[in-house]
């Protein structure tokens, strides 16, 4: 698969302060990609140096295999939700959006189209008429993700789409996203992290403005050695412990986390668990495949502090 | 659809001056629907108003005296309306202007136009000071190009939103020297060549303007924060008023011999020639103004250009 963007040693420094330490990671073309990390750790920046709003100190930045943005060379090609940033107050939702689809490449007629159609999608064509400066936060937010996806754009970058928004409509704008699958490219940087789970097929995890892990959903969430189960009633851990010595076992109600360190085809262990567990009586609800987003993340980033005190 | 094929949609415009005059289109009206821009602008326009009612009134009061003064020496079909006319404008213009050729070229302009234009050059700077200086740090500051700056280059948003100011600046003048005209119809000052004048000098202030709205959005470009762009813009303003008046200082002038010629890298150095009867030497002066006003934007915009957005 080939890739939407590839970073390569990125730095940058706000002044005494360092916020892209040597970044290098691709993302695939067509994939919905988490990028994870904690505050400060360089997600924003690395919005802003893709598209083309910051300038990184050293390091290349490609897309779509054409070099750094360029507005002549990629243009209608990328979509941005940036972070802290307001529209003009002025113009109304309709305004701004057909303004930014006329910019996108779209007819006049077009945008005009596009824009209603994304003011219904993010649930705001009852406001069309509204001007900018009268929104809520949440309104503000809904108006910024239908900006980013007008004129059908290839990349589009994410920053926080949820943050401030109800439930039902985060809800809503995630099934938004999962449809845009294999049509764009879309780099979502997230706190939620179990919305990242189960929307993205692709992560990348950064720390301290570098890249440490990246690569496809289900190894970062090792489907294939680990599986949870949710239990009606506490196990019998020392008995599980015995019939299944190839496994490590962590209970936290209603959780079992099971890791697998043998080698035996995973349908074959997760039968010899089911069995033990049915044996029990402890009440099966769900097996979920793999551990959670939010499990995986804590244990990188307790490994990277490991191993910074090592050093 | 791709981008190249969407635009082939509009084969009279290239991509880049199509969305220049997207983005010059939307920054004008987003310009207009700010009350503070209103405000001006009408303020702007009532000023002309109050100005020219109180000039007519100046001026006829002046030829009052003059007929009852020239009464007492000749019969009343010696007095012709015309001299008694152009007797009063040298009076009063003579406060103003020392240059008696200049003099002699400006009586030649109808009296109403030629207030008009020399109020409309004192006043636009402050005009574009209040309507534009650190309008593009204010959007900066906010973070809205974000949402353009990812469509268009930022040669294409900081220059359409100067060409959208340019046009407010139009407006502006546009407003002031229709109202100028309306209190002349009304005092019976006005007829068909006074339009010609006064469209001329309206014009004269509107190169002038450029000039600043040049200078102001530089400053804005390389300063990117809105207080200090504003107070920079103030400071520019009182400074290159300053320095220009230093360049004609006849004392240093003689200490420094050269001084003058740096007098025409300011914009005020411009405003007498632009009053000039040649078009020749006054759309020279009105390039040159240009010119600073242009090299002003690309000084900001080279700062601005790489710079975090």
């Amino acid at each position: 698969m080939s890739s939407a963007v590839v970073l390569r040693d990125l730095h940058k420094r706000y002044g005494g302060v360092v916020a892209l330490a040597g970044l290098s990671c691709e993302v695939p073309r067509g994939s919905i990609c988490a990028v994870i990390g904690p505050n400060g750790s360089g997600k924003t920046t690395t919005f802003g140096v893709v598209a083309g709003l910051l300038a990184a100190d050293s390091g290349t930045v490609e897309l779509f295999g054409d070099g750094p943005f360029d507005p002549a060379r990629h243009a209608g090609r990328l979509g941005l939700l940036p972070q802290d940033s307001v529209p003009s107050p002025h113009a109304t939702l309709r305004q701004s959006l057909v303004y930014y689809g006329e910019l996108q490449g779209l007819s006049g007629a077009a945008a005009l189209r596009d824009a209603d159609l994304w003011l219904e999608r993010v649930r705001l064509a009852d406001r069309a008429r509204t001007r900018q400066r009268e929104l809520s936060h949440g309104m503000r937010r809904r108006f910024s993700v239908a900006q980013a996806f007008i004129g059908d754009p290839e990349l589009i970058l994410l920053d926080e789409p949820t943050a401030g928004v109800d439930p039902e409509l985060a809800a809503e704008l995630r099934e938004l996203f999962r449809q845009r699958r294999g049509l764009a490219t879309l780099l979502i940087s997230s706190h939620v992290l179990s919305e990242l789970e189960g929307l993205c097929d692709y992560a990348i995890v950064i720390e301290q403005g570098r890249c440490v892990r990246q690569g496809a959903m289900t190894g970062i969430l090792k489907v294939d050695t680990q599986v949870r189960v949710v239990l009606k009633a506490a196990p019998d851990l020392a008995r599980l412990r015995e019939q299944l010595p190839g496994a490590q076992l962590e209970y936290q109600p209603p959780e079992l986390s099971v890791r697998w360190r043998e080698t035996a085809p995973l349908e074959e262990l997760n039968a010899r668990l089911l069995r033990a567990l049915l044996e029990q009586g402890a009440g099966i609800q769900s097996l979920i495949p793999g551990q959670s987003l939010e499990a995986s993340y804590l244990e990188e980033r307790r490994a990277a502090v490991a191993q910074r005190a090592l050093r | 659809m791709t981008a190249a094929r969407r635009w082939r949609q509009y084969p009279y415009m290239s991509p880049d001056r199509r969305k220049l005059a997207i983005v010059a289109r939307f920054e004008l009206a987003e310009a207009l629907r700010s009350r503070l821009v209103v405000v001006v602008i009408c303020l702007y326009g009532l000023g002309a108003a109050f100005g020219a009612f109180a000039f007519v009134k100046a001026l006829n009061a002046a030829e009052s005296s003059l007929r009852e003064a020239a009464e007492r020496t000749l019969s009343a079909h010696e007095l012709p309306q015309g001299d008694l006319q152009r007797e009063a404008i040298s009076q009063v213009l003579s406060h103003f202007v020392a240059d008696q050729d200049l003099l002699a070229d400006l009586l030649a302009v109808d009296p109403l136009a030629l207030f008009y234009g020399f109020m409309a050059l004192q006043l636009v700077a402050p005009f574009v000071l209040l309507t534009s200086a650190g309008d593009h740090a204010r959007d900066l500051r906010r973070g809205s190009p974000r949402f353009v700056l990812t469509r268009c280059s930022r040669l294409t948003w900081a220059l359409g939103k100067a060409l959208a100011h340019g046009v407010l600046l139009a407006v502006g003048l546009g407003v002031s020297a229709l109202t100028t005209a309306a209190v002349g119809l009304w005092l019976g000052r006005f007829d068909a060549l006074s339009l010609f004048w006064l469209a001329r000098a309206a014009l004269r202030a509107l190169m002038y303007g450029l000039t600043y709205l040049g200078i102001f959005s530089g400053i804005s470009l390389a300063v990117r924060a809105p207080g200090p762009a504003l107070v920079s813009s103030v400071l520019a303003l009182f400074g290159l008023w300053f320095a220009h008046g230093l360049t004609r200082w006849e004392w240093l002038g003689r200490q420094l011999p050269g001084l003058r010629f740096l007098g025409w890298l300011f914009p005020a150095q411009y405003q007498e020639l632009l009053w000039s009867p040649s078009w020749l030497v006054s759309g020279l002066a009105a390039l040159a103004l240009l010119a600073i006003g242009a090299l002003a934007f690309a000084g900001g915009h080279w700062s601005f250009r790489r710079a975090d957005a």
